[in-house]
């Protein structure tokens, strides 16, 4: 896999992923 | 949350048609001004309401436009009615696969026409795709009948968490496969000429429709089981933003498959144009046949679909449940009586893929109509108070920014229904007003007509006879 690839696979599974996580955090946070 | 079969067999395939990542940038703008921000709308009239969709709409637009909500539950019931068959194909492809009969005797390496023959002869028998139909609605509705506690809240879980294993470990596996990055390239590094076209945002906008659920109303009744102060900004984003990433997996499992595996460039091509159904149970079945370890990806595959199709068919099973107990039906009378009409109302598509292909055209676009109807209940209702709402009970507060998306949401449904529309008439000169043709402007406005001349004449009905909910007191809305 070259860079180029590698980089946009990382900014968008990468970028959901951290999005979806930092939400569920709250989330759980909030239900404890 | 479900994850509909929508983001299975759809995403990859208009990921790969517009763009790749350019389209995953066009759906990340989407997801922002379009669906988050309806999926709040939707999450804050279930909460506040207590109310299905019909009495939801009454006590936020309302009694005069209690019809509103009734057009909802039509669109999103014309999608259950032809939903039941496709969970039920999943079904049965899922049988199949687990028996062997996808795998042939030495079928590994053999040509691919495998999938065809098998979809011909499958779609042609009526006592098979009548009776895996049977067999969705009668598993979803003794689900339903159960109740949220009795079981519908577990098996969503266990089917939501089997499903995200099963994509992950065939996403490594078709990632690893030599010859994938070719999908992949295809999937995420963005062609950037395609972001200046029209087409790549008009796609963008109806995939995250499908993705996420937005404007189907199934999250307004979820709302209404959830606790009555629950985080809705970060509800919806959660929702938006993961479904969103689960078509992702799907994306990269169905390119990184089919350009590792596609005997030939021309195959790669025709599978991506051969329409939902013919990518997920022709073209994939091709593939799957070719691989090795076979017998264990494709049962895993199809299982996959089976649950993603079966989650999205409880929910919408689910609203047409509750909108019914509003009505002072208890839930397994009203379980009950919607299994029998989902049946019956299946059964058409069942025997017709030309039906069902209508059925989705129609109701498919009618959705558009429903997240509009969505907007302008909360514009009636007041956008300021609504926003004040939805910060009361969430963490991340919304700003500006969410009040003008619910003010661009009636612009970006003319633009993206005029596109429809257009398409429909480009594609069709000489039928496209002819209301028996399966893909017409002419079937859709009839159809649409017919239910909104139907919601229209019982809005008094509905307004009247839906329980009164805690706003329906505070604002006068109820009798």
């Amino acid at each position: 896999m070259d860079a180029e690839l590698i980089f946009w696979m990382a900014f968008f599974v990468g970028g959901y992923s951290l999005v979806v996580g930092w939400l569920l955090r709250i989330a759980l946070k909030k239900r404890d | 949350m479900a994850v509909g079969t929508g983001n299975i067999w759809r995403f990859p395939r208009v990921a790969a048609e517009w763009g790749g990542g350019a389209f995953l940038i066009a759906v990340t703008v989407a997801l922002l001004v379009w669906a988050v921000p309806l999926l709040m709308c939707e999450f804050l009239m279930g909460s506040k309401s207590r109310l299905g969709n019909i009495g939801a709409f009454r006590d936020f637009m309302g009694r005069k436009n209690t019809w509103a909500g009734g057009f909802m539950v039509a669109v999103t019931l014309g999608i259950m009615f032809y939903y039941s068959v496709v969970a039920g194909w999943c079904i049965r492809y899922f049988v199949a696969a687990s028996s062997g009969m996808l795998v042939p005797d030495g079928a590994v390496g053999a040509e691919t026409t495998f999938g065809q023959a098998h979809w011909d002869a499958f779609i042609a028998n009526p006592f098979e795709t009548v009776t895996y139909h049977a067999v969705a609605v009668i598993f979803t509705a003794f689900v339903v009948f159960n109740g949220i506690k009795g079981g519908l809240e577990r098996v969503l879980k266990v089917f939501l968490v089997a499903l995200l294993v099963i994509l992950l470990l065939l996403a490594v596996r078709a990632v690893m496969l030599p010859g994938s990055e070719q999908g992949l390239r295809f999937l995420f590094v963005p062609d950037w000429s395609q972001l200046g076209s029209a087409r790549i945002w008009l796609e963008a906008f109806t995939q995250v429709a499908w993705s996420t659920g937005a404007g189907w109303g199934l999250l307004m009744v979820y709302a209404v089981y959830a606790r009555q102060n629950e985080d809705i900004t970060v509800n919806s984003g959660v929702i938006a933003f993961s479904d969103v990433l689960v078509g992702f997996f799907a994306a990269a499992l169905v390119l990184a498959t089919l350009f590792a595996v596609a005997p030939t460039p021309e195959f790669a091509d025709s599978a991506l144009k051969s329409g939902n159904y013919g990518l997920t149970f022709i073209y994939i079945v091709d593939l799957i046949v070719t691989m090795p370890g076979a017998w264990f990806i494709a049962p895993l595959f199809f299982l996959a679909l089976a649950l993603a199709g079966i989650s999205s068919f409880i929910a919408m099973f689910e609203l047409a449940t509750t909108n019914l107990m509003n009505f002072g039906f208890h839930r397994r009378n009203a379980a009950v009586l919607i299994g029998i009409v989902a049946f019956l109302f299946g059964v058409p598509s069942a025997l017709s893929i030309e039906f069902l292909g209508n059925q989705d055209w129609v109701w498919g676009v009618g959705l558009l109509i429903s997240g509009l109807l969505t907007a302008l209940a909360i514009l009636k209702y007041g956008v300021g108070r609504a926003r004040e709402e939805i910060n009361r009970t969430s963490d991340i507060k919304v700003g500006a920014w969410w009040s003008a998306s619910i003010h661009a949401i009636p612009v970006i449904f003319l633009v993206l229904f005029s596109w429809w529309i257009f398409q429909s008439v480009r594609d069709n000169p000489d039928d496209w007003w002819n209301p028996l043709e399966t893909y017409s402007t002419g079937t859709m406005v009839l159809q649409w007509g017919i239910v909104l001349v139907l919601v229209l004449s019982l809005n008094r009905f509905f307004a009247d006879r839906i329980k009164p909910g805690p706003m329906t007191v505070e604002d006068g809305n109820g009798r």
